[in-house]
């Protein structure tokens, strides 16, 4: 391999068996030919419309419409889990907002595989309108799903808000 | 409409809401968003996910429907 510097009329390039792989211009800005980082899988995502859920029943939340998924991760059509393609750790972000204030206990709860693993965020005995709370979990990179639930102890079945800002389920790879 | 909780209460008014919590319950009621998994006792997609109830036997999905 070649490894050559290379004066140009704003500043130089870095040469690596001939081609550019950095500029830097007479500031020292340096400009990489390619990402210096590579794609990781990250997505955010959140619900269009009021989901019923009943009280004293941990209940998917279908969060149906992405902001963003980077690496094609999140399905937000049929299952709402996140199978991220890459293995390692993962921090999640889940919030669940009611569509108004209810006296009761609400909880969000990220789950792997289909079973519980974190309850990450709680509130007890208190006017409740929304809960969050984030998790940070290893993923294989191929079988690993996970999925944000809620659970309430309000009188009866409530419903989910629809407003973009207040509910939202979102995970991104933090380490391999 | 009555949930799967409520219906289970019927079913069984000595258990009470600690029994279907996430951290002291021995319950466990979910919703995947989906019809539930085969043999499960359910109301819509509501469905008993975990029974360790020490002295309350589950209830059928005879008895629910029959509350």
């Amino acid at each position: 391999m070649t490894i050559s510097i290379k004066p140009t009329a704003t500043g130089s390039t870095i040469e690596q068996d001939g081609s550019t792989i950095l500029t830097v211009d007479g500031s020292g800005n340096i400009t990489p030919s390619n990402q210096l980082y590579p794609k990781v899988p990250a997505f955010s995502a959140y619900v269009s419309s009021n989901q019923s859920v009943a009280h004293n029943t941990f209940t998917k939340i279908t969060y149906d419409i992405e902001h963003f998924d980077t690496n094609s991760n999140y399905d937000h059509t049929t299952n709402y889990r996140f199978t991220p393609t890459v293995a390692g750790y993962y921090q999640f972000n889940i919030r669940a907002e009611l569509t108004t204030d209810y006296l009761g206990d609400v909880y969000v709860a990220l789950f792997k595989n289909g079973s519980r693993i974190h309850v990450v965020g709680s509130r007890q005995d208190q006017e409740n309108q929304g809960v969050g709370g984030s998790a940070l979990v290893y993923a294989n990179g191929s079988t690993d799903y996970f999925e944000g639930y809620m659970f309430h102890t309000i009188g009866s079945s409530v419903n989910t808000s629809n407003y973009a800002q207040g509910s939202h389920f979102q995970g991104f790879l933090v380490s391999v | 409409m009555a949930t799967l909780y409520d219906k289970i209460l019927l079913a069984r008014p000595n258990l009470t809401v600690d029994d279907f919590y996430p951290d002291t319950g021995t319950i466990v009621l979910q919703n995947d968003a989906t019809t539930p998994p085969a043999g499960k006792v359910a109301v819509g997609n509501d469905y008993i996910h975990t029974w360790n109830h020490a002295t309350e036997t589950q209830p059928t999905q005879a008895e629910i429907d029959g509350v």
